[in-house]
């Protein structure tokens, strides 16, 4: 670790002198030179401890040295036209830069370490002031060791640090592999990048995998269902002769690490791939699926979301069967059913129309009374997840509803397990609590979802579901960070589908506790329900579309973002900013091609 | 001297002897029509120029503090000069170019006893101009522009030998050849090592003082025509400019101008040059000539208006390089490239900053100059450093010709 001697010569020439400077700004005087809104500079300072100050400037001006004020020079280029100003090489010509400081380093003797600090400090009068050149690789050096805490020094790879338009090489941006399941928001416009960042993601969860499987990260491993709703990530630009996608990734895996980290897939879709390694045709049954599930996705009254729950209580996973069938009956056994109106009954069929027998490539029938038995990928799914497995989800082929309910289904039976695993006191009574945690209660007469309760079950006894290690109850610790992507959150997350009541909502404010949590993509900030928003812990801010979103992105930020406004409105593709609760400052990365990742570090 | 000063009436007599002599100089003689017809006749226009391109032009100036510090029979002398270079530039009209050549800072001791005091100039000489004095002298066309002493010889030798060498406290006479020996030094140095350079400009004249005198010169007479020398051989065309041209007729020749132009009594003249007749290629002589010893030995004059609103500036060309590169087979085409070189210099007079003046030139005097602080700052750290030494604070005297 450089210390401050060995850091101070490898800032090289001095940049420029701190001129005015508050706890809220600094102005700095500098050289005539080509700077952009974001660069960063160091600042050396002695006054109390030999600390090294970050500073960001977000906004810059021309000025002129002495001779002459600007405001003249324009003046007499408009009187004078044919007058210049000549450019000499001892600077009339100065720029002044404005920005904020992100912080301090100060060096531990006794950890051997810079400690970043919050700005609380400012440097002394006058300092020098060094500019973070992305072309001097000694800088970025210097800069990963002053940031270390901030940047991370493993994880999962997000991009490198932005230093103005340019990103600094050898200075690499991580996210903690528990902030999947903390939470993380990726807001952006059309074009911003979030497809390139998230095969950036994925690519980061598949080398984190591989770490922890060969020992070299001490850790569970990570989860992801990833929406896929362009059928992006598979092959990404293969077919105009670009980077493979996960598919490229999958196939330079060893037999060995596709068993441990593949297997049985990563790449479901409603498209028929079957003889595609390691490619599966996604379904569900009816089974699967409860009234809660389709409250998550679709817009329903009180009076139906209480039919539903009663319905639903009755006749529990058959209950989507009948009600298609036009069995309205509630027979609730001895005590008083309420009576619901026709309409109310006839919109609750109407809602789950979608469901019907041709009606759908997603979900498969359920009524073992006339041979149609469960038939669904759901405990697949539910126990690669469980493993720690990147799963690509393709939604090319399913409407909105379908695409919605399959994430609504995964996300609300994993929470449901990961609870039941927490209640359950010992192994033995694990399989009760997962029935339990599936309505299923046989003595107490419910239904529920016996079905998937029984397969659940079955792949816990055999190993497949992986709650159970060497026959005592695994630590909710040693199971993989999961995450769910919820593509064009709006839709789901938004306050109006969100009032009765939403598996997401349940999972943004307790999922933390489960180790399971949500990735919300959308392009609309403004859109999405406040109460899922402060449960984000991670942001990747990129373009916004404009100002409202801007400044709903500002306010819901993790970490204080005051000062980037200007940032985000010059953003370019790939850029992003990273806020989150567990670094001091927001960090601007840039998110780097992921075609240009593969031939740098190889799958 | 306060008991003389009481008698006013012949101290007021002698001011008002003074001032109507100064009058009578200053009236413009009365020119025969021929005279004024030649003038007329002689006088040229150029286009105001607004853009130059592909151009590169150079300056350079000397300066110092004479002396610096003066201890018994001790003096040190500062000299300072530096160089600049700049090339046209469609955006910002000029921007400098790094020339690699460092600004020269000499502080020399001259002490009392004249041989002393002339072997030392003789260093000082040659450190400013980067190379033995001999070589300047042998090099340089001076001696063939010198009128020579049929009795005494006038080689190189010669020359070396009777060179002007002020005494160390003639400080007044060192602050010139001080200074000039450093322009022009710098001057050399920029010409010789500028791979681009089209044109160097300096402050002054191409006046020679000593050179019609057969046995002195002055060491920098010697490395000016040097410097002539060596820009004609490499194309660089040495300006030198004045604003002290003390021509009185300047006025006559004004409003010829403006006559010309048919221009109003009073509106003021730009844009317009008068050349005085060069020996050997113009035939027309005037009283202007025989008055001033315009142009001196080795070279062409000129008066021209740059810009209205400002004086007539004096501009000396070497003769070697005007006839290769200015004059022209006819009249017309000496004219073109005349016009040519002046809307050269009215575009380097277009800088904000200076605008009326070539920039270059503006600009290597704004490099140079020692503010006080710094003269101050220099003199302590010498004193400071004599004391450490054993010399008496005390008896260190400051007095200097500040250039």
């Amino acid at each position: 670790m450089p210390q401050i001697d060995e850091l101070l010569l490898s800032l090289g020439e001095r940049f420029g002198v701190l001129a005015e400077s508050n706890t809220t700004q600094l102005t700095i005087i500098a050289r005539n030179t080509d700077i952009a809104v974001g660069d960063l500079f160091l600042l050396p300072s002695s006054r109390g401890a030999d600390r090294i100050y970050i500073f960001r400037t977000t906004q810059y001006a021309n000025i002129l040295s002495r001779t002459i004020e600007i405001n003249d020079v324009a003046r007499n280029k408009l009187m004078m036209p044919d007058s210049y100003l000549a450019e000499d090489l001892s600077d009339e010509k100065l720029i002044e830069l404005k920005g904020m400081v992100l912080g301090y380093a100060e060096w531990n003797a006794s950890g051997g370490r810079w400690e970043f600090h919050r700005p609380r400090r400012l440097p002394q009068h006058l300092s020098d002031v060094f500019h973070v050149d992305p072309k001097r690789t000694e800088i970025g050096t210097a800069v990963c060791a002053l940031m270390e805490s901030q940047l991370g020094k493993d994880g999962l790879y997000v991009g490198d640090l932005l230093a103005g338009e340019e990103s600094l090489a050898g200075v690499p941006v991580y996210l903690p592999p528990f902030a999947l399941s903390h939470h993380i928001g990726i807001f952006g416009r059309t074009g911003s990048g979030k497809s390139n960042l998230m095969m950036v993601l994925l690519r980061s969860i598949f080398e984190y995998n591989r770490k922890v499987f060969n020992g070299e990260a001490k850790s569970a491993p990570a989860s992801i269902f990833a929406i896929d709703p362009h059928d992006e990530f598979r092959y990404w630009h293969l077919n105009s002769g670009g980077a493979d996608g996960v598919h490229g990734i999958v196939e330079s895996l060893s037999k060995e690490e596709q068993h441990e980290l593949v297997e049985p897939f990563y790449y479901i879709s409603a498209k028929n791939v079957e003889g595609q390694n390691l490619e599966r045709r996604v379904f569900l049954s009816r089974a699967d699926i409860t009234p809660e599930d389709l409250i998550s996705i679709s817009e329903f009254t009180e009076q139906q979301i209480a039919f539903a729950n009663t319905y639903y209580a009755m006749h529990g996973e058959n209950w989507i069967g009948r009600l298609l069938m036009g069995d309205t009956t509630l027979n609730t056994g001895n005590e008083q059913a309420a009576d619901y109106l026709p309409g109310t009954i006839a919109a609750v069929q109407r809602r789950i129309g979608f469901l019907r027998f041709g009606h759908t490539r997603l979900v498969n029938r359920f009524d073992p009374e006339v041979g149609l038995s469960y038939d669904s990928l759901l405990p697949e799914i539910i126990c690669a997840i469980e493993s720690g497995r990147v799963i690509i989800v393709d939604t090319t082929l399913m409407n909105e509803l379908e695409q919605f309910l399959l994430t609504t289904v995964v996300a609300r039976v994993l929470f449901s397990l990961r609870k039941a695993l927490r209640s359950a006191e010992t192994s033995d009574n694990l399989p009760k609590e997962i029935r339990q945690a599936l309505g299923n209660d046989d003595e107490q007469g419910q239904i529920g979802m016996r079905t998937l309760a029984d397969e659940l079950v079955r792949r816990l006894e055999t190993g497949k579901l992986p709650y159970l290690a060497g026959g005592k109850l695994k630590s909710s610790e040693l199971l993989p960070f999961v995450n769910i992507v919820i593509e064009e959150a709006p839709s789901v997350l938004n306050p109006q589908r969100m009032k009765f009541g939403s598996i997401f909502r349940d999972i943004s404010r307790q999922g933390r506790k489960f180790g399971i949590g949500l990735t919300v993509i959308s392009q609309q900030v403004s859109e999405i329900d406040s109460g899922v928003l402060t449960q984000i812990n991670t942001e990747l801010i990129m373009g916004l579309g404009n100002e409202t979103e801007r400044r709903e992105a500002i306010r819901n930020a993790s970490s204080d973002l005051g000062g980037f406004e200007r940032e985000l409105q010059v953003m370019s593709k790939g850029q992003v900013l990273l806020t989150t609760s567990y670094k001091d400052v927001p960090i601007p990365v840039q998110c780097p091609e992921f075609d240009e990742t593969v031939k740098k570090y190889g799958r | 001297m306060f008991e003389n000063l009481r008698n006013f009436s012949s101290i007021k007599s002698q001011i008002q002897q003074i001032a109507e002599t100064m009058k009578q100089y200053e009236e413009t003689p009365a020119l025969s029509e021929e005279e004024r017809l030649l003038l007329f006749d002689r006088i040229r226009f150029f286009h105001h120029s607004t853009k130059q391109d592909n151009l590169f032009f150079g300056a350079a100036k000397g300066g110092g503090d004479f002396p610096s510090v003066i201890y018994g029979n001790s003096y040190v002398y500062v000299t300072v000069a530096n160089s600049i270079l700049f090339r046209t530039d469609r955006v910002s009209g000029l921007v400098e170019v790094k020339t690699g050549i460092e600004p020269q800072v000499n502080v020399s001791l001259l002490h009392q006893a004249s041989e002393r005091t002339s072997f030392q100039l003789d260093e000082v000489f040659a450190d400013l101009c980067g190379m033995p004095i001999a070589e300047v002298i042998e090099n340089s066309d001076y001696q063939n522009l010198k009128i020579p002493d049929k009795n005494k010889g006038s080689g190189a030798d010669f020359l070396y030998q009777n060179l002007i060498r002020p005494p160390e406290s003639d400080s007044g006479n060192l602050s010139i050849q001080l200074r000039s020996t450093a322009e022009y030094g710098a001057t050399f140095k920029l010409i010789r090592s500028a791979e681009d350079c089209n044109y160097i400009l300096l402050d002054g004249t191409l006046s020679l003082p000593f050179v019609t005198r057969p046995d002195a010169s002055l060491f920098y007479e010697h490395l000016k025509r040097l410097c002539c020398v060596e820009a004609h051989r490499k194309k660089i065309g040495l300006l030198f400019l004045s604003a002290n041209h003390g021509v009185v007729e300047a006025k006559l020749l004004e409003n010829l101008a403006r006559e010309k132009s048919s221009l109003p009594t009073d509106a003021p003249v730009e844009h317009c040059f008068f050349r005085f007749p060069v020996p050997k290629v113009d035939e027309w002589q005037g009283t202007l000539t025989e008055k001033y010893r315009i142009p001196p030995a080795g070279a062409v004059t000129y008066l021209v208006w740059l810009h209205k609103n400002f004086p007539a500036y004096r501009l000396d060309v070497d003769r070697s390089f005007w006839l290769d590169f200015v004059y022209g087979n006819t009249d017309a085409e000496t004219e073109r490239n005349e016009q040519k070189l002046f809307e050269i210099l009215d575009y380097l007079c277009h800088e904000q900053r200076s605008f009326g003046f070539p920039y270059p030139l503006r600009a290597v005097q704004n490099r140079l100059a020692m503010s006080r602080a710094e003269r101050t700052g220099l003199r302590k750290q010498i004193i400071d450093r004599c004391v450490e030494y054993g010399m008496k604070r005390a008896l260190f005297r400051e007095a200097s010709f500040e250039s």
